[in-house]
């Protein structure tokens, strides 16, 4: 037990890191407000594709929690859930699905995080005229989430015992 | 590694963002109702575009015809708000800097 709140600790601060960092990265990129690549949930892909579901869910959602309190604000705070918790529902519902690697699998999560932020900006905001957005932010969101899940496959590969069993 | 069916994946929602894409540039948007002239950032007046009229601004003289609406004349040097043409459909714009004038269809 002991053994395994440390690494979800550990997880959890190498997301928030790494998701700040690329924030930070990418800022320079115009067009789509807030790109990034999505690697803190390459974190809890991992987790969730070893069965270690609750730990996989609890660390983005720390994440974002942390995240929140760290960096950001309250509108911050509900874009990152928004798109946490439908990402999250993907990776959990497509990492059953045997024919694809965690490629397919960011695809679909990063896609499905990019909507649910465009809709919640649509409430928060109130104008439909971010819909203007969907098609830039689908396409960015499945080629940032292909190669994020590119580069979980090399990182595991070249680790395959990172995690746990 | 990554297999057939991520690429295959990424390729259809690729696709489904172009077609979405080229689905909002093309497809007409819907006629408006009103004209909503605004001068120097602050709302001057609306008027129904389904009544033909001739509205007399400081700088400018507009012109509702047929459900559309043009700039008919202007004091400014370079008449670009008139070479803007007719609007008529919801969201289109004629600007005049000089004038600070902007016509939105609603």
């Amino acid at each position: 037990m002991a053994k395994k709140i440390t690494l979800y600790s550990l997880l959890t601060l190498f997301a928030l890191a790494i998701s700040y960092v690329e924030g930070l990265v990418f800022a320079f990129i115009p067009f789509i407000p807030g790109f990034k690549l999505g690697l803190a949930n390459s974190v809890s892909m991992l987790l969730i594709s070893k069965k270690q579901v609750r730990g996989g869910v609890a660390v983005n959602f720390v994440r974002i929690i942390l995240s929140a309190l760290l960096f950001g604000n309250f509108y911050s705070f509900v874009f990152s859930l928004a798109g946490g918790v439908l990402s999250t529902l993907a990776v959990l519902i497509f990492t059953n699905f045997k024919i694809f690697s965690f490629a397919g699998v960011g695809t679909v999560a990063a896609v499905c995080h990019n909507l649910a932020q465009i809709t919640a900006a649509i409430f928060i905001i109130d104008t439909v005229g971010i819909i203007y957005l969907l098609p830039i932010m689908i396409i960015s969101g499945a080629v940032t989430g292909f190669i994020s899940g590119i580069l979980l496959e090399i990182f595991t590969n070249k680790y395959p015992r990172i995690i746990p069993e | 590694m990554v297999k057939k069916a991520d690429i295959i994946l990424l390729v259809l929602i690729i696709l489904c963002g172009l077609a979405l894409l080229f689905a909002m540039l093309f497809i007409p948007k819907a006629y408006g109702t009103t004209l909503v002239i605004s001068l120097d950032n602050e709302e001057y007046m609306r008027v129904p575009l389904s009544e033909d009229k001739v509205i007399t601004l400081p700088e400018n003289t507009v012109v509702i015809k047929n459900g559309e609406a043009f700039v008919k004349s202007s004091h400014c040097p370079d008449k670009v708000c008139i070479n803007q043409g007719k609007i008529s459909k919801k969201g289109q714009t004629v600007i005049c800097l000089p004038a600070k004038a902007v016509l939105e269809v609603e």
